[in-house]
C-alpha cells in the first residue's frame, strides 16, 4: 500500500515537474523566485526536455515506420532490379516488380512502327496477327539496345542500315509466333517490311519523317546479322 | 491533426466490406489470368525465365488445359469466401506471376497487369508473415479473422502506392525536375500512339463522327497550341504519384486519391488507346469502395436517427 502511494506521489510529482518545468525555469519566473543557479538548472531541464521529446519522436517515428514496413520492402523491390541487373533495358524487368519507366522521359523526337507486305501495302497487325504496333515497335527497341552498344551511338542516330538486324529479326519474330492462319495471310505478300517513321515538333506543329525501311524477312531468308 | 495521428494505422473496415472487397478482387484476379498462351519459347527472358525458362515455357502451355482452368476457378472461389487464404494467395500469385514472366519474356514489357501480381504479393507476404508470427497453424492456415484480413487489406493499399511512387521516382531520377518542363513534348506521344492504333487496324481515329473518336485528335491539337496546358494535364500525374502516401492516411484520403487517379487513368486511356484497366479496377476496390461504404453508411445512420 505504502509502496504503491510513493509510487503514484513520485509519478505525479515526476508529471508536475515536467509540466512546469518549462515554467518554473523561465528567466522572469527565476527572478521572481530567486531560484539560485536558476541559469545551469534551467539549461539542464531545458536538454533533459529536448533528450526525452527526441526519444518519444524517435520512438514514434520508428513505430510509424514498422507499419510501413511491406511499402518500403515493395519500393526497393521494384528498384533493386534496375540497380543490380544487366546492361539492357529488358533485363531491369523482374516480373512482377519494374521501376516504372514508361513517360519518365520526353524526348524530342519519338518514332513509331509499322509492316506492310512486299508491295510496301500496310498490314494490319492487330487483325491479322493479334499483335500490336506497340509490341513490334518494344521488340525493335529492345534489339536497337545491344545494336547501340556495338556502334556506339544513341538509338535516334542509328541509320536504317544499322538497324536492319533489329527490324530483321522483329519480322521475323511476327511471323514465327503468329497463327497457322495468320501466316497464310503473311505468305500471299512476302517479304514481310518493317518501316519506321520518327515524330518531331517544328514550329509548333507535328512532323513525320518519310518512312525508313528497317527490316525485311521472308521465310528461308537469313536475317542480316548484327 | 487527424491524419498524423490515424496515418500509419490500417482502416478499421467492417467485415461486409472486406467480404465485397475480396469477392470483387476474385474477379480482378479471373480477369488477369490469360485464356490462352500461344508463346513457345522466351526469346528475351526476363525474370523468373532467366532462371527457369523451361518451367516458366512449360506452365504457359497450361493455361490451354480445361482442367488447369476449373481448377484455377475453384481456387478463385475459395479465395473469394476467405478461406484459406494462405493456401490459395500464393497460389494465385504464382500463376499470375508465371505468366506475366512468358508474356514479359518476348521482347516487349507490358506493365498490363503488373499491379494484380504485386497486389497478391504483398496479400501473401502479409499472409504467410502472419502465420509464422502467431503460430497458430489449424486456424492461421484454413481461417481468416478479421483482423489479420484488415491488415491484408493495408498493404494490397501500400502495394498500389508503392507501385505509384516507384513511377514518381523513376521519373524524377531520369529527368529531374526537367520532367514538368520537357511535359509539353507529350503531344508527341499522343501522335505517336494513334498512329501506331491506326497500323493495329488499318482504321483511322475520328473516322466516325462520336465525340470519343475525335478525342485523340483534339486532344492532339489542344495539346500542341497550349504547352501550358500540357504540362498541367500531365504533371497533374506526377504530382499525385509523389503525394499518393496520403493515401494511406484514411478513409477519405484514400478515396481522393482513387478518384484523382481513376480520373487520370481514364483520361490518358481515352486520348492514347492506353489500358490502364486493372490499376482503375484496383483503385476501385480498396481506395474508392471504402470512402463510398463508410458516406452510405453515414448517410443510412442519419435518416434512421431523423425517422426516429
Amino acid at each position: 500500500m505504502r509502496r504503491e502511494s510513493q509510487g503514484f506521489f513520485t509519478k505525479l510529482g515526476n508529471r508536475i515537474l515536467w509540466s512546469t518545468a518549462p515554467i518554473l525555469t523561465a528567466r522572469p519566473v527565476c527572478h521572481l523566485l530567486f531560484i539560485d543557479g536558476a541559469s545551469t538548472l534551467r539549461q539542464e531541464i531545458s536538454t533533459m526536455h529536448n533528450q526525452v521529446r527526441l526519444q518519444l519522436l524517435g520512438k514514434r517515428v520508428l513505430h510509424e515506420l514498422r507499419m510501413l514496413i511491406p511499402l518500403i520492402l515493395l519500393m526497393l523491390s521494384c528498384l533493386i532490379p534496375k540497380i543490380s541487373r544487366g546492361e539492357r533495358t529488358q533485363r531491369y524487368e523482374f516480373f512482377p516488380f519494374s521501376h516504372f519507366p514508361m513517360y519518365s522521359d520526353f524526348d524530342e523526337r519519338d518514332y513509331y512502327v509499322y509492316v506492310t507486305d512486299g508491295n510496301d501495302q500496310p498490314i494490319a497487325t492487330e487483325t491479322v496477327a493479334a499483335v500490336r504496333s506497340t509490341k513490334l515497335k518494344k521488340i525493335f527497341d529492345t534489339e536497337l539496345d545491344s545494336i547501340q552498344k556495338k556502334y556506339k551511338k544513341r538509338k535516334d542516330q542509328l541509320s536504317a542500315e544499322q538497324c536492319r538486324p533489329g527490324g530483321d529479326y522483329t519480322v521475323k519474330w511476327l511471323y514465327e509466333n503468329a497463327s497457322d492462319a495468320a501466316r497464310e495471310v503473311f505468305s500471299t505478300g512476302m517479304p514481310l517490311r518493317l518501316y519506321r517513321i520518327y515524330i518531331t515538333e517544328e514550329k509548333g506543329e507535328l512532323v513525320e519523317t518519310p518512312p525508313q525501311l528497317v527490316g525485311e524477312w521472308s521465310p528461308g531468308r537469313k536475317e542480316t546479322a548484327q | 491533426m487527424s491524419a498524423a495521428k490515424t496515418f500509419f494505422k490500417p482502416t478499421p473496415f467492417a467485415s461486409w466490406e472486406l467480404a465485397v472487397m475480396r469477392m470483387l478482387f476474385a474477379l480482378v484476379i479471373w480477369d488477369a489470368i490469360p485464356g490462352a498462351m500461344t508463346s513457345v519459347a522466351v526469346p528475351q527472358p526476363t525474370g523468373l525465365a532467366l532462371f527457369f525458362p523451361d518451367m516458366v515455357v512449360g506452365f504457359g502451355a497450361l493455361f490451354e488445359a480445361v482442367w488447369f482452368k476449373s481448377l484455377l476457378g475453384v481456387v478463385l472461389v475459395i479465395y473469394a469466401l476467405g478461406s484459406a487464404a494462405v493456401i490459395t494467395t500464393p497460389l494465385l500469385l504464382l500463376v499470375t506471376v508465371f505468366a506475366g514472366t512468358l508474356t514479359n519474356s518476348q521482347g516487349a514489357i507490358t506493365h498490363h497487369s503488373q499491379i494484380v501480381s504485386l497486389v497478391l504479393l504483398a496479400q501473401s507476404g502479409c499472409l504467410v508473415y502472419d502465420l509464422i508470427r502467431h503460430r497458430k497453424w489449424r486456424t492461421g492456415l484454413l481461417g481468416q479473422p478479421v483482423d489479420r484480413e484488415i491488415q491484408v487489406a493495408y498493404v494490397t493499399q501500400q502495394a498500389v502506392v508503392a507501385a505509384y511512387m516507384v513511377s514518381a521516382y523513376t521519373k524524377l531520377k531520369e529527368s529531374g525536375l526537367d520532367w514538368f518542363v520537357n511535359a509539353a513534348r507529350f503531344p508527341i506521344q499522343l501522335k505517336k500512339n494513334t498512329r501506331m492504333a491506326y497500323f493495329n487496324e488499318l482504321k483511322e481515329h475520328g473516322s466516325d463522327s462520336s465525340f470519343l473518336a475525335n478525342l485523340p485528335a483534339q486532344a492532339e491539337a489542344l495539346l500542341i497550341a497550349s504547352p501550358g496546358l500540357c504540362r498541367i494535364i500531365i504533371g497533374s500525374g506526377l504530382v499525385l504519384e509523389i503525394a499518393v502516401v496520403l493515401a494511406l492516411a484514411g478513409r477519405a484520403w484514400a478515396f481522393f486519391f482513387g478518384v484523382a487517379f481513376v480520373l487520370f487513368h481514364s483520361t490518358i486511356s481515352k486520348i492514347m488507346g492506353l489500358d490502364f484497366d486493372f490499376n482503375i479496377y484496383i483503385l476501385s476496390i480498396f481506395f474508392i469502395l471504402p470512402g463510398v461504404s463508410a458516406a452510405v453508411v453515414r448517410w443510412s445512420r442519419a435518416t434512421t436517427k431523423r425517422s426516429r
